[in-house]
């Protein structure tokens, strides 16, 4: 057993949760060296430690702490609404019903049945929801998501990208409500999803995604994206290795022109890229893992014969005459 | 123009407080960070005024409280952590020796939960304080139950090498001082 397999198990015999073949592994473990069993006995005695030492730390004042939910409440509740005059009520009914739609999207990102989660600056998250649909949210999204779903539908609401593996119910179909208006409905499928404000791409990977725009609606199949720009409804094939990349952390480049390489790595990194360069047509292969971008802009340097430099607002530059 | 009125709110609010703060308290080891916590997602729900329609208050706020005390932690990379604030004085030992080595002891104990990562951190307290089974953190959390298993022996496997020359204290100091304590 590894230093880590043995540790997991410690931490589960700890809980109480190791199955009877895992505790007669550790046992076995422990009695093949006397040092065995002191590090099993010391980790022991931290667990037991720490739970003594903070369980004296934490402190209750419910009292206190409604009072100050209170103190606020009133604050909030003594505001009149009267900001919004029946007139001004009555031009904002009347100028259309995408407006109406709008606000009814707004509405649901106000709605406080929803559990938020958003994804942080650097980091990927990903949650498991109620109905075992697995979602990875990219950087700077938001995604919010009922702790159950209802009986008829299964409606999340997405800002910004992220990817969706949605679990199989033909009975309740799994809607995705962009904050900026479109929407699309999917039985059980697995698809990448980016909303932006003036446009939407829905790539698949697998299965069927029915995109949704207000004039038509179009199914979208693996290889596949639909895209909804201006309101108007167009798919094509899509083929960018890096799509993916931001869940994954693999990026790959199969003499992909430089244009498309900085294309990629902004959207991977989250960064500010310039080029400078005669031209962006020159191209580039190879393939990184979980690298860091410094060390991608190193490589492609070196084979391009470029230079890079970053300026302090965190924007990086590009530029030589190695491509032309 | 809220759909509940404040009463409602009131008594869910002193029905879950307590586990609320537990929950909040593990993930961010600070009484007043995890009472902003609590208070912050309250008031969110009042504001957006619609808490009726929230079919298992419960399960609500469990989540909503452990997804807000991760965001708080990602927005306050300073805070501080663990940290004791003012404790309970003249806990009984007289022999000031021993006392300060105690208290050394737990202060490195602190140090040391506090150098895990965050992600880490909150699956080791919601296991030790909360009894929470790896597959439930694995849910809430939003990751697998093996990267649950996982995280939870690295942090073990972390904590116990960080503390390592405070170990034969905790081994063999430490039940002479609590039955010393017991004695006075």
């Amino acid at each position: 057993m590894t230093q880590e397999e043995i540790y997991a198990l410690i931490g589960k015999a700890l809980k109480g949760e190791a199955s009877e073949e895992e505790l007669h592994r550790l046992n076995s473990w422990k009695n093949s060296h006397d040092h065995n069993t002191d590090i099993y006995s010391e980790v022991a005695k931290l667990w037991e430690k720490y739970r003594s030492m903070m369980e004296a730390d934490l402190t209750f004042d419910a009292e206190y702490a409604w009072q100050a939910i209170e103190n606020e409440i009133d604050q909030v509740h003594t505001r009149k609404p009267g900001w919004l005059s029946l007139s001004v009520m009555k031009v904002a009914a009347s100028i259309s019903i995408l407006t109406l739609i709008g606000a009814f999207i707004y509405q649901q990102f106000n709605n406080p049945d929803l559990i938020e989660l958003e994804g942080m600056v650097g980091e990927v998250r990903s949650i498991v929801l109620e109905d075992g649909s697995k979602i990875w949210l990219n950087r700077n999204s938001q995604l919010l998501y009922p702790g159950n779903f209802g009986p008829d539908t299964r409606v999340v609401h997405l800002r910004g990208e992220g990817y969706f593996e949605i679990s199989p119910d033909a009975d309740r179909p799994f809607i995705i409500q962009s904050k900026y208006g479109n929407q699309i409905k999917v039985v059980g499928t697995s698809f990448n999803y980016q909303t932006h404000p003036d446009s939407s791409i829905v790539s698949v990977v697998e299965g069927v995604v029915q995109m949704e725009s207000d004039s038509k609606s179009l199914l979208i199949e693996a290889g596949e994206k639909g895209v909804v720009k201006q309101n108007v409804l167009t798919k094509s094939a899509f083929s960018n290795p890096n799509l993916l990349s931001w869940k994954t952390g693999m990026l790959t480049f199969e003499n992909a022109s430089l244009k498309s390489i900085i294309h990629d790595l902004k959207r991977h990194y989250g960064a500010e890229i310039q080029l400078e360069v005669p031209s962006e047509n020159c191209t580039f292969t190879s393939s990184f893992n979980n690298e860091s971008l410094e060390n991608v802009l190193d490589e492609i340097t070196l084979v391009l014969n470029l230079e890079w430099s970053i300026d302090n607002d965190k924007s990086y530059l590009l530029q030589g005459n190695g491509c032309n | 123009m809220n759909s509940f009125d404040k009463e409602e709110l009131k008594a869910i609010f002193f029905e879950n407080y307590e586990p609320l703060k537990k929950k909040a308290f593990h993930v961010l080891g600070n009484n007043e960070a995890a009472e902003d916590v609590i208070h912050d997602v309250f008031l969110k729900v009042w504001k957006k005024g619609k808490s009726l329609a929230i079919k298992n208050p419960k399960a609500y706020f469990n989540r909503a409280v452990i997804n807000a005390s991760l965001n708080y932690l990602e927005k306050h990379k300073n805070l501080i952590l663990f940290d004791p604030g003012i404790l309970p004085e003249g806990n009984g030992v007289n022999t000031t020796d021993h006392k300060m080595e105690l208290n050394e002891l737990e202060e490195n104990l602190r140090k040391a939960l506090d150098q895990l990562s965050p992600q880490r951190r909150t699956i080791f307290s919601l296991s030790l304080f909360e009894s929470m089974s790896n597959a439930e953190i694995a849910e809430q959390l939003g990751i697998t139950k093996k990267a649950v298993d996982n995280q939870l022996g690295t942090a073990l496997k972390q904590l116990r090498d960080n503390l390592a020359s405070y170990m034969k204290l905790l081994i063999e100091f430490l039940p002479l001082l609590t039955s010393m304590l017991f004695f006075l």
